[in-house]
């Protein structure tokens, strides 16, 4: 940033602040650290690259969700999107064997249009987000298992370009989830931190009241939130069935509680409470190093939803006690 | 107990009536990079009203933090009833008898004012029942001690501002405080209100309580303090007797300058009408509006809160829906719609900026240039930073402005109450032009040097920007003050409009009342 006569520098950086600001990512580079010296195997560039690539669906799914959380609305609906996009993506090219391009498409425009009905229902029906969305998620759940009837989608012959959102690899060693993420990274880094809806997104979340005096569309730009969180949704659940290479009822709900601890746990990173795009990328980065970590070192294996509640958890106290001079508490309706 | 009986208890009670209830010696609070407070030394004697006035920043609330135990003290010492305290905690302060009202009403809306006066101290049953009856009469006897008549058994939503300011206080005095501070009460009353509530306090201090009032408000502290102190820069400049010290004193010791004059000098200008209201009712309860606004001319609209002069605003600007009647723009009818108006450079200023006007999790620098986002943005929405940026400053640094901040990217929370009022005013009247300018309340809770700005503000966009204003407040002295012509609100309709030269404070109070 250019400095500037008679501005005083932002960042006056002490110990604690920098604690603070970057807590998360001292964390992910000390559990990376630690795994690294109890499993020399842990510190490879092949295991570098499937840790970010077990972040990336978590990832890709939790920035939807942060864009929602962002505009001041919720979405417990987004691992159920998934689910039913993955299955649709399976489904259309197993049981009517068409084409992969065609059948992602049309399965990731369901994820967009179940984004849209959330988006209507809550934004011009005033239905509170986190509740319509149970619902919905509920409703995808049923719908799910109605297309698989309940049991797992296995084809004998898939197209050839079915493996490619998940299971290729990019000069034979990168995983192509990666670079999707990445990609994701970029289009939303970009859309959030620097285009004008993206401002409209931060300012219709901060007070809505205020947006509309300044002439914006407050129901406008939190549909388009949760048809963003469809959108994200619906690439994650193709990108799921890909790397299956098969359909199951549940296939996407796993993402469910990862995705919200994500973001969660990116609301503490540079900004104090507030989620934000980098800290959520950071948020399921740590997460990817955790689960990466508990299978190299041969944790129980109930240890896992253990760790994961506990991060949840903890990550949300933080959220909760940073807020100064408030009484501790998160607001998510 | 009658009265004598009472006040012979009090003095049995503290023996030495002459020993100062509270007193404050050097006391000295520092924040990284500023002294909040420095060396005050500050006395309140029983059944004293002390006014704390100065501007925003000038220390006020540390000093009462300081005083309620929120803060500490680097320096100095606090002495109650002649004994040197330290508090650590607010609770050792409320169980010394001192009690703060706070801006921000705490009441429960839904709970009616004798549950709200009782608040964690009802009158248990067996089994751990709240005893309503008993409940009331505790608070009605509060109640008629003060003598005051307000109502206890209907719920505080349907009371109005200033009836929840005075549930607020009684609820303060169930405790039996010895210290009483006031953290400007009358900031969201009506001038009828802020009698009914000065008569309620100067009861409270024939109770030979002490009360601290903190006020921005001239008048207000002239008509009801005993003893005025003055802070300016975390100092103490000056502490004096009500009388011995007149309005431009105070306002000297408080800015450190002279204003000779309050309202900047005014030049009518105006020319023709640029909006007029025709006829005009929402779908509640405004009706029969008849208004016009000329460019070049500032227009006040009066009345009580609730009267109907921020409806009328909200009603031009789109935000609330027109049933009947006509509103004509530059002559054309039009059919107000927020994104309709900005385009015509039609501007509202909205009352509350917290509430209405600011974005706490953006930053000073997109809170100064939201309005300019879409001249700001290429190829798909990105928004140019460079020139946003440059954008902001040139709004912040502007003539106009001159906003007081550290750094354009810094977080909003931390400028003063007048500078936060400036970024909102800064956001519309730095677009290049501006046909009307709708501002409401502008200066509430901002300090008299602001004030002094925003008022010169409004005259220059009228006078040299040609720009119609519409000035919404309830203080009638800066709408005399500043005003070329003016409507009176009551019950949602227009009572009367008068000229500069009808200005009379008392004849616009009766049509308002």
């Amino acid at each position: 940033m250019r400095a500037h006569e008679g501005e005083t520098k932002v960042f006056r950086m002490d110990f604690r602040t920098y604690i603070r600001k970057y807590g998360v990512l001292i964390a992910l580079l000390v559990m990376f650290g630690i795994f690294s010296a109890i499993e020399p195997a842990y510190y490879s560039v092949e295991n570098v690259l499937t840790i970010v690539r077990q972040a990336s669906i978590v990832g890709i799914l939790a920035i939807g969700l942060t864009a929602v959380i962002i505009a001041g609305e919720f979405d417990m609906s987004f691992a159920a999107i998934a689910s039913i996009t993955g299955v649709m993506s399976v489904f259309l090219m197993g049981n009517f064997y068409m084409p992969a391009i065609p059948a992602w498409l049309i399965s990731w425009a369901i994820g967009v249009g179940i984004g849209a009905i959330n988006g209507l229902i809550i934004v011009y029906l005033g239905v509170p987000s986190i509740i319509e969305t149970i619902g919905m998620m509920t409703v995808l759940a049923g719908l799910t298992k109605f297309v698989t009837k309940g049991a797992t989608l296995y084809y004998a012959t898939f197209p050839d370009l079915f493996p490619i959102l998940g299971r290729a690899f990019v000069f034979k060693i990168v995983p192509t989830p990666v670079i999707i993420f990445l990609l994701v990274i970029l289009v939303f880094v970009i859309f959030l931190e620097h285009t004008k809806k993206g401002r409209y997104l931060h300012a219709v979340g901060g007070n809505p009241t205020a947006s509309i005096h300044v002439g914006i569309e407050v129901r406008r730009i939190k549909f388009l939130a949760l048809v963003i969180s469809g959108a994200t949704a619906g690439l994650g659940g193709i990108m799921i069935g890909s790397l299956l290479g098969s359909g199951a009822p549940g296939m996407g709900e796993g993402n469910l509680i990862p995705g919200i601890s994500a973001m969660f746990l990116g609301a503490v990173f540079l900004r104090d409470g507030m989620p934000n795009i980098w800290g959520t990328i950071v948020g399921a980065l740590l997460l990817a190093v955790l689960e990466n970590g508990f299978i190299m070192v041969n944790m129980p294996f109930f240890m896992k939803e253990i760790v994961l509640g506990s991060v949840l958890i903890i990550s949300v106290t933080i959220v909760a006690v940073l807020k100064k001079g408030e009484i501790p508490g998160v607001k998510l309706l | 107990m009658n009265e004598s009986e009472r006040k012979q208890e009090r003095s049995q009670s503290k023996p030495d009536n002459h020993t100062p209830l509270l007193e404050v010696r050097g006391v000295t609070k520092r924040f990284p990079g500023v002294t909040a407070l420095d060396k005050v030394d500050l006395t309140v004697h029983r059944g004293e009203i002390h006014a704390i006035v100065g501007e925003n920043g000038a220390g006020k609330s540390t000093f009462c933090n300081i005083v309620t135990g929120i803060m500490t003290p680097d320096e100095g010492e606090v002495f109650i009833s002649g004994e040197m305290r330290q508090f650590t905690h607010p609770a050792q302060a409320l169980q010394s008898g001192i009690r703060m009202v706070y801006q921000e009403r705490n009441l429960i809306h839904f709970l009616t004012g004798a549950q709200n006066i009782c608040l964690g101290e009802e009158p248990i049953k067996w089994g751990g029942i709240v005893n309503e009856k008993k409940l009331f009469q505790k608070a009605d006897e509060l109640r008629k001690r003060i003598g005051i008549d307000i109502p206890l058994n209907i719920q505080v939503s349907a009371m109005s501002a200033a009836q929840r300011q005075m549930i607020e206080i009684l609820r303060a005095l169930l405790y039996k405080p010895v210290l009483l501070i006031l953290d400007e009460p009358t900031s969201s009353l009506t001038e009828s209100d802020v009698e009914i509530l000065f008569t309620t306090v100067r009861q409270i201090k024939e109770e030979g309580i002490a009360i601290i009032f903190i006020s921005h408000k001239m008048e207000e502290v002239f008509s009801i303090a005993d003893v005025i102190s003055i802070f300016r820069n975390g100092k103490k400049i000056v502490t004096k007797k009500n009388g011995e010290m007149d309005r431009n004193e105070c306002i000297r010791h408080m800015v450190n300058r002279d204003i000779s004059n309050l309202f900047p000098e005014i030049h009518p200008s105006g020319t023709e009408k640029i909006l007029e209201l025709e006829n005009v009712s929402d779908s509640s309860f405004l009706h029969d509006i008849n208004l016009y606004l000329r460019k070049g001319e500032v227009v006040g609209l009066y009345g009580l809160v609730g009267s109907g002069r921020t409806e009328v605003a909200e009603l031009i600007y789109g935000l609330r829906p027109m049933k009947e009647g006509r509103i004509l723009f530059g002559g054309e009818e039009t059919i107000p719609n927020t994104k309709r108006m900005l385009k015509e450079n039609v501007f509202l200023v909205p009352e509350d900026r917290r509430e209405k006007g600011l974005f706490f999790n953006l930053n000073l620098r997109t809170n100064l240039n939201i309005s300019f986002l879409n001249a700001l943005v290429r190829l798909f929405g990105i928004v140019k930073k460079r020139e946003a940026i440059d954008l902001a400053r040139k709004i912040a640094n502007s003539e106009q402005l001159k906003l007081k901040y550290s750094n354009i990217n810094q977080n909003i929370d931390e400028l003063s109450g007048g500078n936060k009022q400036k970024i909102v005013i800064g956001r519309w009247i730095s677009h290049e032009e501006v046909n009307v300018l709708i501002m409401d309340e502008p200066t509430q809770g901002i300090d008299v040097g602001a004030k002094y700005e925003v008022y010169t503000i409004i005259r220059h966009h009228a006078e040299e920007r040609q720009a119609g204003v519409l000035f919404i407040s309830s203080e009638l002295p800066e709408l005399i003050g500043v005003c070329d012509r003016m409507y009176v609100f009551k019950d949602g309709t227009i009572a009367g409009e008068l000229s500069r030269e009808e200005f009379d404070g008392e004849k616009i109070l009766h049509l308002a009342l």
